[in-house]
């Protein structure tokens, strides 16, 4: 049989994979040939194989699926474990930053003024401060802070008054030379 | 199996049906155990390579997406396992001489039973045809890997020049070169055999 070229072996090829191709006469008897050689020797090849290899095989496979069952479970679980611990941290943070209850603040409205006024805060009070970072509740304690200062101040009839007393006493402890102000 | 059948067990063992797993075992197993033990000439390396192709399969079926054939899917794997193995033979050789001495002066060889065969020894005596493994072997490795896919796999011509990545006619000339290089060496051992005295 005259050697074939590579472009015939194609055409060939595509006629044993079940192809339609018009093929030359040589061909045609190059397809037989090798139908036939792929009976002849490959049915050598055939190997009966000793009933405990596949037994084997289905063990080892049985093997391999419990494994694989065994990771799937642990990455699920790792997973709900992680989803779980994400849940936990939001948690916390969110209750971290939850507005504190304040303490209610000690009486504000008749505090004497002068320098024991600062002493006014309760520990509570400034505790709840550096607990709380919000800022609706920085700016009530704010607001509430302003209106202390505002009541401990000193109004001008105070001082008024304040000023009259004082005189008033110098006069009364004083000697008998002190004149009295005018009005009285 | 039929296709349809195919279809449906290989979506079960995706799912991770291990009966569905145990089909496909049944369905291809022998095809693969004689692809392993041609490509391979030894019983136990065969044994050992499709419970591999099993560990495989159960790491890879996820990834079979139906376009293709399942068959030759299969047989790509089986040929890379055993290329796999071929070229950790090649770079950590573990050949032990049976005749070296140890220090009390005992041969390895004496140790072993007198008949050692992890199968069965009747049936491997009955199969192991040195012969056919011999001719296979002068074939060059990409022609024998051919025509065993071709034969274990049932792979069509173009398939084959697409798992090898050459032309189609390439494939058909060295099968049809390597199946007539087999056929003389077989009529060479046929006649040897008949022409053996009684």
């Amino acid at each position: 049989m005259k050697a074939l070229q590579t472009n015939q072996y194609e055409r060939i090829a595509r006629v044993l994979d079940g192809c339609d191709e018009s093929l030359t006469d040589s061909e045609r008897a190059a397809v037989e040939e090798i139908r036939r050689l792929e009976a002849d020797v490959c049915g050598r090849l055939d190997t009966e194989v000793p009933p405990v290899v596949l037994s084997r095989a289905r063990a080892r496979l049985a093997g391999a699926l419990f494994r694989r069952r065994r990771i799937i479970r642990l990455r699920l679980f790792s997973g709900v474990a992680a989803a779980a611990g994400l849940l936990l941290v939001v948690a916390l943070g969110y209750w971290a930053r939850e507005p504190v209850s304040v303490p209610r603040m000690p009486a504000v409205t008749k505090v004497p003024a002068g320098p024991g006024a600062a002493q006014t805060w309760a520990p509570d009070v400034t505790s709840a401060l550096l607990r709380t970072d919000r800022n609706a509740d920085l700016l009530m304690l704010d607001r509430e802070m302003s209106e202390l200062e505002t009541g401990m101040m000193a109004s001008a009839p105070d001082v008024e008054l304040d000023a009259l007393e004082r005189e008033l006493q110098d006069l009364v402890v004083g000697d008998g030379t002190a004149v009295f102000p005018p009005g009285l | 199996m039929e296709a349809d059948r195919l279809r449906a067990t290989i979506a079960s063992a995706q799912a991770g049906s291990a009966e569905a797993y145990e089909r496909l075992l049944d369905a291809y197993g022998r095809r693969l155990y004689g692809y392993f033990f041609r490509a391979t000439g030894k019983h136990h390396d065969a044994e050992d390579l499709l419970g591999e192709l099993m560990l495989r399969l159960v790491r890879q079926l996820g990834k079979y997406d139906h376009r293709g054939r399942f068959e030759p899917w299969l047989f790509r794997i089986a040929a890379n396992l055993i290329r796999d193995r071929i070229r950790r033979r090649k770079s950590k050789p573990t050949a032990v001489s049976l005749s070296a001495e140890n220090d009390g002066g005992e041969a390895l060889g004496d140790k072993l039973p007198a008949s050692h065969d992890p199968v069965n020894g009747s049936l491997v005596s009955a199969e192991m045809s040195k012969e056919l493994h011999e001719a296979l072997q002068s074939l060059d490795d990409m022609t024998r890997e051919i025509i065993l896919l071709r034969f274990f796999g049932q792979m069509s011509f173009k398939e084959l020049a697409e798992t090898f990545q050459c032309p189609l006619g390439t494939v058909l000339a060295r099968v049809h070169r390597g199946l007539k290089a087999l056929r003389r060496i077989m009529a060479k051992d046929d006649e040897g055999t008949s022409n053996q005295p009684v």
